[in-house]
C-alpha cells in the first residue's frame, strides 16, 4: 500500500470513493462545473489540497487522453493514495450518473412524459450557467491580483471564446510559455 | 460475447482518442456510433440531451446509455446482460485513462519541484481562469439565448431564467451556499415555474 504523498495521514479509500461519489451526483454540465464541487468538498471539507493545486490538477487532467471530470478526480485519487486511489475516485465519480443513466435506459419512454422532470430540467441550466459565472468571477478576483495573472486569464479567455482556439492548444501554449520563461531565467542567471 | 468485446473496443478508442474532453469528444463518439449501426444520428442528438441534463460527464453517460441500448437490442432484451452491457460501456471509457493518469502521476510527484515544473504551474494557474471565463460565457449564452450569438443582440432572454441564473451567480459569488443548494434550488424553480 501507498504511504500518503503529500506527507499528511493516509487516506482511506472509501473516504476517496465517497467523497467522489458525493461530486459526480451533482456534477452538471460537464468538467467545467466540476470545479466549484470539488473547492467545497475537496479543498475546504477534506483539506487533501490547496485550491491552486486543484486547479492544476485541472489544467493537467486536460492534456491526459479522457474524460476531463474523470482525469481530475485520478490525478486527485492518484496524489492521495496511488493507483488504488485513482481506481476509487474513478468509480466514485461514475457511480451515481451510472445508475441515473441507467433508470433512465430501462424507463426511457415514462421519463420523456414528465413535465415536472422537464421543469426541473429547464430550471438547472441557468442555474449551471449563473454558478459557473460566480466562479469565474471570484477565480478572475484571485488571478487579478498579480499583473501576470490577469494578462495571462484574459488572453486564455480572449483565445478560446473569442478565436475559438481549443483549451488543450491553449494550455500547451501555456506549457511552452513557462518553459521558456524558465529557459529566459536560467539563461540570464549564468 | 462478441458485442460486448466490440463495444469495449468502440469505447476504449474513444477514451484515447479524445483529449480536451467536452466538445471534442462528440464527433469522435459520433462517428464511432453511427458508422457500427448503433445509433442514427437522431438518436445521439437525444442521448446528448439526455446526458447533458443527468450529472456526470457526457462521454462516460453517453458509454452507460449506449453499452445498455446494444446490448438490450443485440441479446433480446436480456435486462441483466444490458446492465453488464452498460457497465462495460462505462468502465472501457474510462480504461485509457487510468494507464495514463497513473504514468504521469509518477512522473509529477517525482518532478513537481522543479523549477521549470514551478513555472509552467505559475502560467497553467491563471489560464485555467481564462478557461472558466469562457466555458460561463458559453453556457451563460447557451442557457439563455440557446445557441447562437445573434440571438443575443436581437431578443431579451427569458425573465425566469435569466432570474435563476443570476441568483445562482450572487449566491456563488458572494455568499458561501453550497454549489449543491444552488443547483436543487434551480430545478426547484424550473418545476415552480413550470419552465420548458
Amino acid at each position: 500500500m501507498d504511504v500518503g504523498l503529500t506527507g499528511q495521514p493516509t487516506v482511506r479509500l472509501s473516504q476517496i470513493f465517497v467523497s467522489f461519489t458525493k461530486i459526480g451526483a451533482v456534477l452538471f454540465g460537464g468538467g467545467y462545473a466540476m470545479l466549484p464541487l470539488l473547492e467545497r468538498e475537496v479543498v475546504n471539507r477534506r483539506k487533501w489540497c490547496r485550491f491552486e493545486e486543484m486547479a492544476d490538477y485541472y489544467a493537467m487532467a486536460q492534456l491526459v487522453p479522457g474524460v476531463v471530470a474523470v482525469n481530475t478526480a485520478m490525478l486527485i485519487g492518484h496524489q492521495l493514495r496511488g493507483f488504488w486511489g485513482t481506481v476509487a475516485a474513478t468509480l466514485g465519480v461514475v457511480a451515481a450518473p451510472f445508475f441515473v443513466i441507467l433508470a433512465y435506459a430501462v424507463a426511457f419512454d415514462q421519463m420523456r412524459e414528465s413535465q415536472l422532470l422537464a421543469g426541473a430540467m429547464a430550471g438547472l441550466r441557468p442555474a449551471v450557467a449563473g454558478l459557473m459565472l460566480g466562479v469565474a468571477y471570484t477565480m478572475f478576483m484571485r488571478s487579478r491580483k498579480t499583473k501576470l495573472g490577469a494578462g495571462v486569464a484574459l488572453t486564455a479567455a480572449f483565445l478560446t471564446l473569442g478565436c475559438g482556439v481549443s483549451a488543450v492548444t491553449v494550455i500547451l501554449l501555456g506549457v511552452l510559455a513557462g518553459a521558456g520563461w524558465f529557459a529566459a531565467e536560467t539563461w540570464r542567471r549564468s | 460475447m462478441n458485442l460486448f468485446f466490440k463495444l469495449a473496443y468502440a469505447f476504449f478508442k474513444i477514451g484515447l482518442l479524445t483529449v480536451g474532453g467536452g466538445l471534442a469528444m462528440i464527433p469522435i463518439i459520433q462517428h464511432e456510433m453511427v458508422s457500427r449501426g448503433w445509433l442514427d444520428n437522431r438518436q445521439f442528438l437525444d442521448i446528448l440531451g439526455i446526458a447533458q441534463m443527468t450529472p456526470g460527464a457526457m462521454s462516460v453517460n453517453t458509454a452507460t446509455f449506449v453499452g445498455y441500448r446494444v446490448i438490450a437490442d443485440g441479446c433480446s432484451g436480456s435486462l441483466a446482460l444490458a446492465v453488464v452491457g452498460a457497465l462495460v460501456g462505462t468502465l472501457a471509457v474510462c480504461a485509457p485513462s487510468l494507464v495514463c493518469v497513473n504514468l504521469f502521476g509518477a512522473f509529477w510527484n517525482r518532478n513537481r519541484n522543479h523549477p521549470c515544473m514551478l513555472r509552467i504551474f505559475d502560467v497553467l494557474r491563471p489560464l485555467v481562469t481564462g478557461l472558466v471565463i469562457t466555458a460561463a460565457g458559453l453556457l451563460v449564452l447557451h442557457a439563455l439565448w440557446g445557441d447562437s450569438f445573434r440571438a443575443m443582440t436581437e431578443r431579451l432572454p427569458d425573465v425566469r431564467m435569466a432570474a435563476i441564473a443570476l441568483a445562482a451567480f450572487a449566491l456563488t459569488a458572494f455568499s458561501k451556499v453550497s454549489p449543491v443548494y444552488i443547483l436543487l434550488g434551480g430545478a426547484c424553480a424550473g418545476m415552480v415555474l413550470g419552465l420548458m
